[in-house]
């Protein structure tokens, strides 16, 4: 039972109307790494509809919108709860953490049920783990299951598992190693279970606890209703007192502003904590009554709530915090998050979202786990041009974010530890100074907001390439995805390879004159930085900008010129626009020395003078052109500028724009072109510069041209433009027929950038048959791009790719991806059907197309791919060729189409029974393709096959199939295989290794055999144990050896003799006995006892070393050469030996 | 040898015990970052040298060596850390495994 849970179950007064007048409080300490969960446990009953505000009695509303406050725990026919999520509550008996409960429908198997997980404070997590083990709970790893949504909208279990694990990195010191016992499980006797993390698990789970209730609504009601009584967990459902909320809301904004005197808040007694006190906390932080009272619960996630202080935001914004952003690469995961918000890695394993290959255990020690990563772009970083880091593409978020009351930050890459918190360093403007201290921006800071964010705060999509920005544009149309924002597409996916310049302004410009007149006293007195973001980022609106871009420009002050360089390289434009005229001209007339002189216009701001549509720019720049270029890099422009000045330009009609538009094509657009610059195109798609009246005399007059050896870089345009299909092909038939070295260049080009032609089989063929024989374009055609020939899909033509290369099956084309492309390309073509030059093709690719999961997941589509009638022969066949068209052959038979799928148990066998080392290679890859990675056997047939294979006379066979499939084979394993793996493994120093099974991980497979509900799960787990001990406990793995001890294992039962023990015991502690007598090592904690398999072999999980180990031990000892301190030292470290077997060991060491 | 595009790496550290994998690993403008199958991690570089089958970096907290990941050295220490403990049967495979991670 747990006695404080029970005693505030009973019905209590309703609360006072004053924060001092509150005795029923009965408040939980928090961890000093968590925020502030603390929970009111008053005692009054929902109806008590009123919250505390000041001295004020005000009506009480729930405390988000959404969220229940009542748990129907007698009844939970009541709940929806269906989804992923399931549904939220926010609820009150003193022990949840944060006032939060959430409940989902789930489905094993066949059986609904009921899932419920909360985390509980500190305090109350003590008596429920005692209560629990004194009704014998079994210890257990921590795991979570897979879960997806079935079709009425029901999550159901999958079938894959992930545990946390161990990880010291950043972890409170306390933490746990033994990962294997982290929970304590519980069945209830009216069914049901309980699963609770303990109090030294990985920070980021303690106290979590899971209710597992099986069956109809009725059933688990009862099951609940059972559990609860069993273990006194009714308070757990109370609904919340207004006062609870309130001091919950409060204590997180303390966490942050005064983290010290929150954690001494959580270790006191809390019941006696008020409003009050909590309210006097954070006035004495600093926070105005104004600032507390505006302080309020928000759903700031799904499902997700939290307090959220909007000063702290305000205050945050005006010491240079601008945005967050976060980073991903793929454009499918944008679009996820942009429907559904980020979560963390916690929430995502308790949704059951299970990535095989994902390592999350380091921030779970962290505690980092519990929230979403994100990092703080300040004003500084924006204008000293700091680029981002992370993934493709950074998701910017609302600054408003900052208001919420927990996350907190580090201005490091500290994987989100969250202990050991300081107000001036992790929280609010502390954390701002920290980010920004020694005027160095901090890149790699981080923010953790709890649980996750929503979709609306992403306010834009930042690529930092235009081929990037491209792909996500296309992606996102494809979708659908209109920004929830009411911007275009277009301007919300943005490009950006700097900090985007972006976020309200840290100053108030509404009097703009007194604002003006400030900031440039300020500058005056060095401080630029208003100066700095009103030229980049002021208002447009009046003649201010403008005005003081001309006075800086003509007048004489060396650092607004500065400021003034920097916003027209950020920015690219000046106010100005056209208005330059004038100031070029009185610049020009002022030929004054000392002054800004034209050349240093144009060094300085060239994108600002292109894009300023003014007539005596163009003539600045035309007539610079070249004193100001380099190939490379004219004017000193990027590739991407140009694009944006095309961007500006292309659209534009006043003033100089047609020419400064001709002048910047003139002077860069061959180039993008030929270098098939991915924002050039998307430009030239929809501004296509070279039109044609008659693309035939177009193309004879460019091409011959070319011919000549004059240049044509209108073709070079028109070759880059999107052309239609017949305009294309026409292009493609010009160049190949003209058979020159340069019409090559331009097709070889376009064949570098897009692997196939517009042109027909046909044509081809007919282009080829008038061609020389040595033709140097029908020679790269064939030679070098035989892919591009293959997707014509034309016979003739492969035939002469046959008669070019010989008898290169694959015709020198070793790219797996243009491979695939081949595939994509014929496919589509022949509408999915498999025809004999499909089947060719397919074969003659098969080695890279093999090494390719898109192939082989496409690859049971492929109905038709072969018909077997005769499977031996047909093995056989395709064994004789399996480094050629056999690879294919036999692949199909095991990943292939399902009227292929009989024949698999025989092509395994015959793939493990050979001996070309490719026969394994090919077994591995159908292996890998698997989802998990499993051979596509059922278990029966795999324990068939192990059978079969383990009675054949040379166990090769058996042994590589053991090795690929070993831990599969195990966890399939009925009793009847335990002498088969016996006979396999005879005479094995490593049996497990040969079963794929490293030391440190035959404890998880225990664990999951223990599992099984079967008997036959115990009995291959005891094996296991058995088989496994010796190189476990030598290897000291922990996990194994709490498996032994929960397990109450002994000596025999792991099926070791005294000597053998005795053995183990010496090597183990061998192996560092070296350091037992180093002063260098002495404080070190990991040699201050004895190694953990030998401790656990002369313990076996009691607190008395174990008499016949020990006598195993003095009878071994003679032999074992140990010095006297060694002994010594060993002994030290055996508690509880007592003086005699000190004597008889000190004894035994001198034996001859 | 310079980090390689599309590569896994294998992430050591004596000093930080988080590391582990690194995709999509890079060092630019002073930092060295990856994503490190969960979350991106971004640390300042004092100095780094090529080794032969990948980078050798100090940070200001801890050094970290990065490593091509092989099969050999997933066997050995990832396959047991990793969710799933998928089996691969060979470098190659488990290189496109990890380039085709969801990130």
């Amino acid at each position: 039972m747990l006695p404080s849970m029970s005693a505030v179950s009973k019905p209590g007064p309703k609360p006072a109307p004053t924060p001092a007048a509150a005795p029923e409080a009965n408040k939980t300490a928090a961890a000093s790494s968590a925020p502030a969960p603390l929970d009111a446990q008053g005692s009054a009953k929902p109806e008590s509809t009123e919250i505390l505000s000041g001295p004020a009695r005000i009506k009480s509303t729930p405390a988000v919108e959404g969220i229940p406050e009542s748990f129907p725990v007698q009844a939970l026919s009541k709940l929806e709860a269906k989804g992923i999520a399931g549904q939220t509550f926010l609820l009150d008996g003193g022990a949840l953490r944060g006032l939060k409960l959430e409940v989902r429908r789930v489905r094993d198997g066949k059986e609904p049920g009921f899932e419920i997980a909360f985390q509980l404070t500190p305090s109350k997590l003590a008596p429920l783990l005692e209560a629990m083990k004194k009704q014998e709970a079994k210890p257990g790893p921590l795991t979570f299951r897979e879960l997806k949504v079935g079709e009425d909208g029901v999550a159901e279990y999958g079938s894959a598992r992930a545990q946390i694990k161990h990880s010291s990195h950043r972890a409170p010191p306390d933490s746990d190693a033994q990962d294997q016992a982290w929970v304590l499980s519980l069945e209830g006797q009216k069914g049901g279970r309980i699963e609770v993390v303990h109090e030294r698990a990985a920070l980021a789970v303690r106290g979590l606890v899971r209710i597992h209730l099986k069956g109809d609504d009725a059933t688990c009601t009862k099951q609940l209703d059972g559990l609860t009584k069993e273990l006194g967990l009714a308070p757990l459902f109370a609904p919340p007192t207004a006062k609870s909320k309130k001091v919950n809301a409060l204590m997180h904004a303390l966490w942050q502003a005064d983290n010290a005197k929150a954690a001494e808040f959580s270790k006191g007694e809390l019941d006696k904590l008020s409003v009050a006190d909590v309210e006097a906390a954070l006035e004495a932080a600093g926070y105005s009554k104004e600032r507390i009272a505006g302080i309020r619960y928000e759903e700031v996630y799904s499902g997700h709530f939290a307090a959220v202080d909007p000063e702290q935001a305000k205050e945050m914004g005006k010491a240079g915090a601008r945005y967050l952003y976060s980073t991903v690469t793929a454009p499918e995961h944008v679009h996820s998050i942009l429907m559904h918000g980020q979560k963390s890695s916690l929430e995502r394993y308790k949704d059951g979202l299970i990535i095989e290959g994902m390592s999350t255990n380091s921030d779970f020690g962290t505690g980092g786990a519990v929230g979403v990563f994100t990092r703080l772009v300040t004003q500084d970083s924006i204008y000293s041009e700091q680029g981002w880091t992370g993934r493709t593409y950074k998701l910017l978020q609302t600054p408003g974010q900052l208001g919420r009351t927990d996350f907190y930050g580090w201005n490091g890459d500290y994987f989100g530890k969250r202990f050991e918190l300081d107000s001036k360093q992790n929280f609010g403007l502390g954390l701002v100074a920290a980010i920004g201290a020694g005027g160095t921006y901090k890149t790699t800071n981080e923010l953790i907001f709890t649980a996750g964010n929503r979709p609306e705060n992403i306010l834009r999509v930042i690529a930092t390439s235009e081929e990037a920005r491209g792909k996500l544009l296309k992606f996102l149309k494809e979708k659908g995805y209109e920004p929830h924002n009411g911007l275009a597409l277009e301007d919300f996916v943005v490009l950006s390879p700097k900090f985007l310049i972006f976020g309200e302004a840290p100053y108030d410009s509404s009097d703009l004159p007194a604002f003006l007149a400030d900031a440039k006293q300020k500058a005056s007195d060095g401080n630029l930085a208003p100066l700095t973001w009103f030229l980049i980022e002021g208002p447009l609106e009046g003649s201010a900008r403008a005005e003081l871009e001309t006075e800086i420009i003509l007048g004489d002050n060396a650092p607004l010129r500065t400021a003034l360089f920097k916003a027209a390289r950020l920015r690219g434009e000046l106010a100005l626009g056209a208005g330059l005229d004038a100031v070029i001209d009185a610049l020009a007339a002022k030929g004054d020395a000392g002054k800004i002189s034209l050349d240093q216009l144009v060094s300085s701001m060239p994108e600002a003078l292109f894009r300023s549509q003014s007539e005596k720019a163009f003539e600045l720049l035309d007539a610079r052109r070249k004193t100001f270029s380099s190939h490379s890099s004219p004017f000193g422009l990027s590739d991407d500028t140009w694009v944006r000045i095309y961007r500006a330009l292309g659209s534009a009609s006043g003033g100089g724009a047609k020419k400064l538009f001709d002048l910047a094509i003139d002077v860069r657009a061959q180039s993008l072109a030929q270098q098939r610059h991915d924002g050039f195109l998307s430009f030239l798609a929809s501004h296509p510069l070279v039109q044609p009246e008659d693309p035939a005399a177009f193309l004879t007059s460019e091409v011959a041209k070319l011919v000549a050896g004059e240049p044509s870089p209108r073709l070079h345009l028109y070759a880059a433009q999107k052309l239609e299909p017949e305009a294309r092909a026409a292009l493609e038939s010009r160049l190949i027929e003209a058979d020159h070295a340069s019409t090559l260049a331009l097709l070889r080009q376009g064949l570098d950038a897009k692997p196939e032609l517009a042109l027909d089989g046909p044509a081809l063929e007919t282009l080829f048959q008038g061609m020389a024989e040595g033709s140097a374009i029908k020679k790269y055609l064939l030679g070098q791009v035989p892919d591009v020939i293959l997707k014509l899909g034309h016979q003739p033509l492969l035939d002469r790719l046959v008669a070019h290369h010989g008898t290169k099956l694959d015709f020198n084309q070793y790219d797996q991806e243009r491979w695939l492309s081949v595939v994509d390309t014929l496919l589509a073509k022949s509408g999915g059907e498999i025809t004999p030059y499909v089947r060719d093709v397919l074969e003659r690719g098969a080695l890279r197309l093999l090494q390719r999961s898109e192939f082989l997941e496409r690859l049971p589509s492929l109905a038709g791919l072969y018909q077997v009638e005769d499977a031996t022969a047909f093995i056989s066949g395709a064994l004789q060729e399996i480094k050629g068209r056999g690879a294919l052959q036999l692949m199909s038979l095991l990943r292939g189409p399902p009227e292929l799928s009989a024949h698999r148990v025989a092509v395994v066998k015959a793939l493990l029974e050979s001996s070309a080392h490719e026969a394994k290679h090919l077994l591995g890859r159908a292996r890998d393709a698997g989802n998990p990675a499993q051979l596509p056997l059922s278990a029966e047939e795999r324990r068939e096959l192990v059978k079969v294979l383990g009675h054949e006379a040379t166990k090769t066979a058996a042994l590589a199939f053991f090795g690929l499939e070993g831990r599969q084979i195990l966890l399939d394993a009925t009793q009847d295989l335990l002498p088969v793996f016996d006979e396999v493994l005879k005479g094995d120093t490593n049996p497990l290794g040969k079963l794929d099974l490293q030391t440190n991980a035959i404890a998880e497979v225990v664990g999951l055999l223990q599992a099984r509900t079967d008997a036959h799960g115990p009995a291959v787990a005891d094996w296991l144990l058995r088989k496994g001990a010796k190189a476990a406990l030598g290897a000291n793995e922990l996990p194994f050896i709490g498996l032994l001890t929960n397990s109450k294992a002994t000596l025999a039962s792991i099926g070791l003799d005294g000597a053998s023990a005795a053995e183990l015991i010496k090597s183990t502690i061998n192996a560092v006995s070296y350091y037992y007598g180093s002063p260098s090592y002495a404080d070190q904690p990991t040699y201050a006892e004895l190694p953990a398999g030998a401790k656990w072999l002369l313990f076996q999980g009691e607190d008395h070393p174990d008499d016949a180990a020990l006598a195993a031990v003095e009878l071994a000892l003679p032999a074992w050469n140990w010095t006297e301190p060694v002994l010594e030292a060993v002994m030290k470290r055996i508690p509880n030996l007592s003086e005699e077997w000190k004597a008889r060991l000190t004894a035994a060491r001198v034996k001859k | 040898m310079p980090l390689l595009p599309d590569t896994a790496y294998f992430v050591e550290s004596s000093e930080d015990s988080s590391v582990m994998l690194a995709l999509d690993a890079k060092l630019h403008d002073g930092l060295l970052e990856w994503f490190d199958t969960s979350r991106d991690r971004a640390f300042e570089v004092k100095s780094f040298e090529d080794l032969p089958d990948g980078l050798r970096v100090v940070t200001e907290r801890a050094s970290y060596q990065l490593r091509r990941l092989t099969i050999e050295i997933y066997e050995a220490h990832v396959r047991d850390q990793v969710t799933g403990h998928r089996p691969f049967s060979s470098t190659e495979a488990v290189q496109e495994f990890y380039r085709h991670f969801p990130r």
